[in-house]
């Protein structure tokens, strides 16, 4: 098989040429991915300062309730919600609501803009108001799967800390490797619906045509995987090569990714 | 620029206004006690 004809790679040699042939465009994107990671930083973090405080202080006084106690068996979600504990419980809930909306506004805001930008590179035009409209409905599901995916993720931790200390061996965490594929299969579907615009055609398109786009999707994710690897590689002997390597490897390939992504999609509907 | 967008980049703003008054001001709506006041 010619690997070069394949749709998948020929896609990728458009998306090349296209990266190639538009670079003030993808320099706009790359200082709208700095900027997103820029805002995430100064929006989320006193809100997740926050959170540890609330998590130490829940901590701490249910080791206190525990203690006065003395052996009574007591469930740790109604200590929780006892008289003292109560209102920092609900804080910390509204907390992570918050946390929740910063990060959704924060992202739809800046990650719409580089989708657009890929869109329009595609050679897709959609109407800008329809288009972050879409793009922020969309992602209401992806943000609520996420979040399911991250609370689930804490559980099978907490779970995994508790059996080892009582095992006092080395527990495999089954939950954990579940847990990734759940988390790939939101990023796969999440990253065609945001070239479709459609959850039902992302999720038609994604079974139907998995031939195509399943490679296309791990293409991306073994590039950063092994972009990952190199980088904490360089990190080991110097850090300051690794912040150049990575501007230099990342951002670009984050935009050509959005293309490729596009394009490929666009072709198979 | 269509009246539509207008409303909308508004909006958006004023929810980015919304969230900077609720970050500058999360110590004062979300306190905590002391590490010592717990101390019994």
């Amino acid at each position: 098989m010619n690997l070069e004809k394949t749709l998948v790679m020929q896609q990728l040699f458009k998306a090349f040429n296209i990266l190639k042939s538009n670079m003030p465009t993808v320099l706009l994107c790359f200082i709208v991915d700095i900027a997103f990671l820029f805002f995430y930083g100064i929006f989320t973090a006193p809100i997740f300062d926050k959170i540890s405080e609330h998590i130490i202080l829940i901590g701490n006084l249910i080791s206190e309730s525990l203690r006065a106690s003395r052996g009574l068996r007591t469930g740790i979600l109604n200590l929780l919600f006892t008289e003292t504990i109560k209102p920092y419980t609900i804080n910390l809930l509204i907390l992570l609501l918050v946390l929740a909306f910063a990060i959704f506004i924060i992202y739809c805001i800046f990650q719409g803009i580089n989708w657009r930008m890929a869109e329009i590179l595609a050679g897709r035009k959609i109407k800008s108001r329809t288009y972050f409209l879409t793009f922020a409905r969309i992602n209401i599901l992806w943000f609520a799967l996420f979040t399911i995916h991250y609370t689930l993720d804490f559980i099978s931790d907490f779970r995994q800390i508790i059996a080892q200390r009582i095992t006092q061996a080395q527990v495999i965490n089954i939950p954990y490797y579940l847990l990734l594929i759940f988390l790939l299969a939101i990023f796969y579907f999440a990253i065609i619906s945001y070239a479709t615009f459609n959850i039902k055609k992302a999720f038609k398109l994604g079974f139907k045509r998995i031939k195509y786009l399943l490679p296309a999707f791990l293409l991306i994710v073994i590039y950063f995987l092994a972009l990952n690897f190199i980088l904490f590689n360089i990190a080991e002997f110097n850090r300051d090569v690794m912040f150049v390597a990575g501007i230099i490897l990342f951002f670009p390939a984050v935009t050509l990714a959005r293309i490729y992504i596009t394009l490929v999609v666009k072709k198979l509907s | 620029m269509e009246k539509g967008d207008l409303i909308l980049i508004i909006i958006v703003l004023i929810v980015i206004f919304a969230l900077v008054i609720l970050i500058a001001n999360i110590d004062v709506l979300f306190q905590t006690p002391s590490p010592q006041s717990l101390v019994k």
